[in-house]
């Protein structure tokens, strides 16, 4: 009986029950800590620590079980980060005006950022592992775990890198959610929406896009084009940074 | 800036041939780019947005063959991130050991890659006015 645990179905269904939870409890408690992929990732890791103390199998194997349905839906994430060429392309009349200017602050912004989070790590004495992990978070999910995987050489390296890649991600886009607005009014970044919009896109992936458009049109719009850029930034400097810093 | 009459969404059928050939060609790009260069992976969602922009641009593919899907597959993001989250429970063991630690270092370089984004964008934005007011 409990073989249906091994069949898409069980990870499909689960994947899909935790984060409506997590949409109904956020939208009874609009509080950032109830943001939908938050939830959806904290019970979705508690259900399967639970089952594998209830079956007494290694939570590994009940990880095994479950990704055979939940692939199934992560492959949809393929599809769906192609999907943002559609906004870019409507919204091309900026990248024609500004692709300059948003392409030297990206790239410039970047390369600075990865030399304050490398030092970071360090100081806080991360292993190598997580520290690769922590480099490529500023590109979203499909484009970031990749990358992570194949700086720490792929296998089983690989796959604890990008684990932790994709749940820096998502603890991005809740900080920027939590803590966005509050961090513009101390920094006042407000007199800058194109800066603020590409900024909000970087560090806060699709939900900080989101956050960007109910600040304003612009910021909006530069959220959505700097997540692609930044992709494509990120795939060319973080393999080159890690190697000079020797983690490759 | 879009024309206002809207055109009829392209049948869902065609939507995923279109995405499904461009995602295909982007994965054999990928490919043959990673056997060149293996240290440089370029993701196969990367070349299929460029892909699928370049077609746009070039009208080769028109906004409603595509745009119903794309406007659903985004606004459905948030669940497709779900499956990477929970693949942290195959990591627990590092994250025992490092856990708060990494939580902390993320939270840090999320307020440093907003900073650094912005205030650069700043910098740029003054030069180029500089620059143009000059010439």
């Amino acid at each position: 009986m409990l073989s249906f645990l091994s069949t898409p179905f069980w990870g499909i269904f689960l994947t899909i029950i935790v984060y409506w939870i997590g949409q109904q409890l956020f939208k009874k408690f609009p509080i950032f800590i109830f943001q939908p992929l938050f939830i959806g990732m904290v019970l979705g890791i508690l259900v399967l620590i639970g089952l594998s103390g209830l079956l007494r199998q290694p939570i590994v194997s009940l990880y095994k079980q479950y990704k055979v349905g939940g692939d199934l839906i992560f492959w949809f994430l393929s599809p769906a980060t192609m999907a943002f060429a559609v906004p870019l392309y409507k919204r091309r009349d900026l990248v024609k005006r500004y692709w300059l200017r948003i392409f030297t602050s990206l790239f410039v912004g970047l390369t600075i950022a990865l030399f304050i989070i490398f030092a970071i790590s360090r100081l806080f004495g991360l292993s190598k592992i997580a520290t690769i992990a922590m480099l490529p978070q500023a590109a979203t999910t499909a484009i970031a775990l990749p990358i992570s995987s194949v700086i720490a050489g792929g296998g089983q390296l690989g796959t604890t890198a990008s684990s932790i890649t994709a749940m820096a991600v998502i603890v991005n886009a809740v900080v920027i959610y939590a803590l966005g607005s509050q961090i513009v009014r101390w920094f006042r970044l407000d007199k800058d929406p194109m800066g603020l919009g590409l900024a909000f896109g970087t560090a806060g992936h699709a939900i900080g896009s989101a956050k960007a458009i109910e600040i304003g049109e612009v910021e909006g719009a530069m959220a959505s084009i700097s997540m692609v850029v930044i992709g494509l930034i990120v795939d060319l400097i973080v393999p080159t940074f890690a190697k000079l810093m020797g983690l490759m | 800036m879009e024309n206002n009459h809207k055109k009829e969404a392209a049948p869902l059928l065609t939507q995923f041939l279109i995405f499904s050939t461009i995602l295909l060609v982007a994965n054999i790009l990928s490919i043959g780019i990673s056997l060149m260069w293996s240290e440089f992976p370029v993701p196969t969602p990367l070349i299929g947005l460029i892909l699928l922009f370049m077609a746009l641009v070039s009208g080769l593919v028109k906004l409603e063959q595509v745009e119903s899907l794309s406007t659903n597959l985004i606004g459905l993001i948030g669940l497709l991130f779900v499956p990477s989250g929970i693949s942290l429970a195959s990591s627990l063991d590092l994250f025992k050991q490092e856990g708060i630690k990494i939580i902390v270092v993320v939270i840090i370089s999320t307020v440093v890659l907003l900073l650094s984004i912005a205030y650069t964008s700043q910098l740029v934005a003054k030069i180029n006015d500089k620059l143009h007011h000059k010439s």
